[in-house]
């Protein structure tokens, strides 16, 4: 099954407004010219080289979420229930209507709450300092390594996913897991990240 | 007219002595990308929620005299539901190296009877090389609600009873979208034991993929009130089924 919606006319139109081919050749080669750059890309390196569709390359949780790791859905649902400290009324409706599809006790979910809240916080702290010091380091023409924040997420994710067992009850954590393995259906993570 | 030729002669020059430094010093990058597009949607009593995230990172290789600092990632989210979200969303610029997690929501106060399409889309776009990731889908969605017939009964532990059911649909409302086949009814008095209603109504938020010039696929049903997901009654008259195979 394959959902993917590519070359659709919304496509079209953001390629339109944000970089149209024609202006990006232009513009590439009018830099060229007038030799004002020191990172000359021609239009047939950026083509080749960085366009790169993602779609070849990703694994359809709709067709096959028996290929989407435990470890990437857990993080992708856990995202999608967190919400920020201070939320909005609708983010609050929203928070119920899912914790409603989710199924479980009013004290799992009041665990499941507070869980959360520190999840959000801590996720995008984390995320925060590692982008600091990459924006940091590109600012000066440096390379930033991902690979050791991509470990230190997946044991976050890991530790999140052994403290909500242990703190849920044997039901709750059921349902939990249930709602997880039922939504892999919608996503759609890349092969590198099914396979890490 | 003349000095005007000279200056356009010296212009086409120095920008040919200026590629070739360039191409000598030329910059070469590909992308790896390896980002997770997640959505989800959810329902109450009067809304549709959804929600559409980018999560992840890529790897870029970077060859030659490249400037690193004027690079950077933008991601785009497309998120709309019925009448509302028709826009693609800026949603965050990063660095190359950056780790992007984002997302855009959305809320549609829904009318019962109406089927809503969700378009879901994400794309990373860079300021040099242009779009590198670009990934998404497209759901019909709809509010559907169900009448059943209770056909067989049995105990469970706790008080609790299932109630296997059947649908009670009007025959022009046949076959419902949704169709359970059981029912938990709990003891209303806790500590009490629980008896099946003998008609119940249930109401769901049913999702199908939508792909053009292919056959519809089956609704899948979410309850959108959980606790029992059904209202038991006594009223044996056939229920007005949502029903858009």
């Amino acid at each position: 099954m394959i959902r993917s919606a590519q070359f659709s006319p919304k496509n079209a139109g953001l390629r339109l407004l944000i970089f149209p081919a024609v202006l990006r050749r232009g513009l590439a080669q009018l830099l060229f010219l007038a030799g004002l750059t020191t990172a000359t890309i021609s239009p047939a390196q950026s083509n080749a080289t960085i366009h790169n569709h993602g779609a070849a390359s990703m694994v359809d949780g709709a067709a096959h979420p028996e290929n989407i790791p435990d470890v990437v859905a857990y993080r992708l649902i856990l995202l999608g229930l967190s919400q920020p400290a201070n939320p909005t009324d609708n983010q609050m409706k929203r928070h119920l209507a899912q914790f409603r599809a989710i199924g479980m006790s009013d004290s799992d979910n009041a665990t499941l709450i507070v869980s959360l809240l520190r999840f959000n916080a801590d996720y995008h702290s984390m995320i925060e300092t590692y982008n600091a010091a990459a924006t940091a380091a590109n600012a000066s023409g440096q390379r930033m390594d991902i690979n050791s924040f991509l470990l230190e997420r997946d044991q976050f994710i890991q530790s999140t996913h052994d403290k909500l067992k242990s703190a849920l009850s044997a039901d709750g954590w059921g349902h939990l897991d249930a709602f997880v393995q039922g939504n892999k259906k919608h996503m759609k993570i890349s092969v590198a990240e099914a396979s890490r | 007219m003349k000095s005007s030729l000279w200056l356009m002669i010296a212009a086409v020059a120095l920008a040919l002595l200026a590629g070739k430094e360039a191409s000598a010093q030329g910059c070469s990058v590909s992308y790896d990308p390896s980002f997770s597009l997640w959505e989800n949607e959810f329902a109450d009593s009067t809304n549709i929620y959804t929600q559409v995230g980018i999560d992840g990172s890529g790897t870029m290789t970077v060859e030659g005299m490249c400037d690193l600092p004027y690079i950077t990632h933008t991601a785009y989210i497309w998120n709309s539901v019925g009448s509302v979200g028709n826009s693609w969303v800026p949603v965050g610029d990063y660095c190359p190296d950056c780790y992007v997690s984002t997302e855009q929501d959305d809320i549609l106060p829904y009318d019962p009877n109406q089927e809503y399409t969700f378009d879901f889309e994400g794309q990373m776009w860079c300021n040099i090389g242009g779009e590198f990731f670009d990934i998404g889908g497209v759901l019909d969605l709809e509010l559907a609600y169900t009448k059943s017939e209770t056909i067989a009964s049995q105990p469970m532990t706790g008080g609790n009873e299932i109630c296997l059911l059947s649908q009670w649909c009007t025959p022009q409302t046949q076959p419902p979208d949704c169709n359970p086949s059981n029912v938990i009814q709990h003891p209303i008095i806790l500590g009490g034991i629980a008896s099946c209603s003998p008609y119940y109504s249930s109401f769901w938020l049913a999702e199908r993929v939508k792909l053009p010039y292919l056959p519809r696929t089956p609704w899948i049903c979410e309850p959108v009130v959980l606790e029992q997901n059904a209202v038991g009654t006594d009223d044996p008259s056939y229920g007005n089924c949502t029903s858009n195979p």
